[in-house]
């Protein structure tokens, strides 16, 4: 396993994230912890936590905060997860329904300790969801459910109106920085969201190593799955017992590759340094 | 998360680059295949390793394969007993499923130092049935070999002619008629892992059959 590093590069001048402050961001940290719930925001040390809580937005995390995965590049602790508490749809919904939100991004932990890989759970959240907050628009960030149809089916039945499965990485990176995941396996996660008819999404990050090539064909592979919608920002080193930076993109070259990707047929393309899975993602709703 | 201080008891040399380094137990829990991170008091510096031993041993094993330019590898291998270190932990979801526990039949395949969680799980739960696959270059790496029935071990080595099976673990499996309905538990280096999964939903074993663990 790798050796944990302790001394870390300074960042550029185009990655200075807000600090985490003001008096939204009080608000939604208040109700994350009086509700009981995980946001990727905190557990996945996103850099623009501080400018989404303050706008009044969280990317909530269901199922728990451990994941029975090990990806080398995620913050989320990897363990035996707890017990599955079906009350957390409803204090989702409530928390939803008290911040008002017009649009809301879900992920969850991988649950491969689950028969279902957490998926009837992912259904009743979203069901709950929309229960209480009919008016609000919902995307998911879904696990790869082992490509298994049936299972990605359950999440297609309830309805949300963007489902995303992320990429991560280009394909030869992807056994060093994805752990169980496959390439070919979240390909055809997508292809399965994309012939529902659902609006099919994908991120990656870049800065591990790939090469520009690589990443086009990545987006000629998430076109070929149907995917309408692709984010691209830079991997940032959330501790120092994950994958280090290879390389910090430049803005020039991100905006490169939200080209490249629009040429390619994407209706949205999301790619700057910060740019996170659930960046600009109520627009997406519409792709 | 939690970190403790462990005492140094032993360093058992295996091999000129492997050893095993034991700790005392003191009150730490884990579940067999969990790893740790071993860091130098004092200092942040750490490294994850899987955890060598099994639940019922009164002691803490990691197996470690001393990295020529690895620093912090050549350090544990030089401490004496009575040195501390810290270890945080445990964590990890390589952990036997119920239906392996309580029974069902399944393979490990591991290679090199990954035998680590497979070995912790042999001493934990004596009664699996499992095989057990170990690829490794020499036979003198076969960690842990006496921890497993003999019937139930099969080592493939692919630098001399001295194992069960002459050539790598990958060559083996490719050879071999696989049964879908097994569990499979993979544990080794990335490539060795993505190799190998591929080989196996070739040989039509579903994704939900193959556990992992990635030593990076």
């Amino acid at each position: 396993m790798a050796e944990l590093r302790t001394e870390r590069e300074r960042l550029p001048r185009w990655m200075k994230a807000q600090l985490p402050s003001g008096e939204n961001y009080s608000k939604v940290k208040r109700l994350i912890a009086d509700h009981r719930l995980h946001t990727i925001c905190t557990s996945g040390n996103c850099p623009n936590k501080g400018e989404c809580w303050n706008a009044g937005t969280a990317s909530f995390m269901i199922l728990g905060d451990k994941c029975t995965r090990n990806c080398r590049f995620c913050y989320v602790q990897n363990d035996v997860p707890d017990p599955v508490d079906w009350m957390e749809p409803l204090r989702l919904a409530k928390t939803i329904q008290t911040l008002g939100l017009k649009h809301c991004v879900i992920t969850s932990v991988t649950r491969d300790d689950l028969e279902d890989g957490g998926a009837e759970f992912w259904a009743t959240t979203i069901r709950k969801i929309k229960e209480l907050n009919p008016e609000t628009t919902i995307e998911t960030l879904i696990p790869d459910f082992n490509a298994n149809p049936e299972l990605i089916q359950k999440v297609i039945d309830a309805r949300p109106d963007v489902i995303s499965h992320n990429m991560e990485t280009v394909r030869r990176l992807t056994p060093k920085v994805r752990s169980t995941a496959r390439y070919d396996r979240s390909l055809k996660t997508i292809s399965i969201i994309a012939s529902a008819g659902i609006v099919a999404k994908s991120g990656i990050m870049v800065g591990l190593g790939e090469t520009e090539s690589e990443v086009l064909q990545t987006m000629d592979d998430l076109r070929q799955a149907g995917c309408k919608v692709l984010t691209v920002g830079q991997y940032l080193q959330p501790d120092s017992n994950l994958l280090p930076v290879q390389e910090y993109i430049t803005p020039e070259l991100f905006e490169q590759y939200r080209m490249e990707g629009m040429k390619r047929g994407f209706s949205y393309v999301e790619s700057s340094p910060l740019v996170r899975s659930s960046y600009h993602a109520e627009r997406h709703v519409k792709a | 998360m939690k970190r403790q201080k462990h005492t140094v008891q032993q360093i058992i040399n295996l091999t000129p680059e492997t050893f095993i380094i034991r700790l005392d137990r003191g009150n730490f829990r884990f579940e067999p295949g969990q790893y740790v991170i071993i860091r130098i008091p004092g200092q942040n510096k750490g490294r994850e390793y899987s955890i060598f031993s099994g639940v019922n041993d009164n002691y803490l094993d990691f197996l470690i394969r001393e990295i020529p330019e690895g620093e912090f590898s050549r350090y544990l291998r030089h401490l004496l007993p009575g040195s501390e270190l810290d270890i945080e932990g445990p964590k990890g979801y390589f952990v036997l499923d119920e239906k392996t526990k309580s029974g069902h039949k399944a393979l490990f395949i591991a290679t090199g130092t990954g035998i680590s969680p497979f070995h912790s799980y042999a001493r934990s739960f004596p009664d699996l049935h499992i095989k057990v696959i170990h690829g490794v270059h020499f036979d003198d790496e076969a960690y842990g070999r006496g921890s497993f029935d003999n019937g139930n071990y099969f080592l493939c080595t692919s630098r001399v002619d001295k194992g069960d099976y002459f050539g790598r673990v990958s060559y083996y499996l490719k050879a071999s008629e696989l049964d879908p309905k097994m569990i499979y538990y993979l544990c080794g280096n990335s490539s060795m892992i993505d190799e190998v999964t591929t080989i196996l939903e070739s040989k039509g074993v579903p994704a939900e059959h193959i556990r992992t663990e990635v030593f990076f």
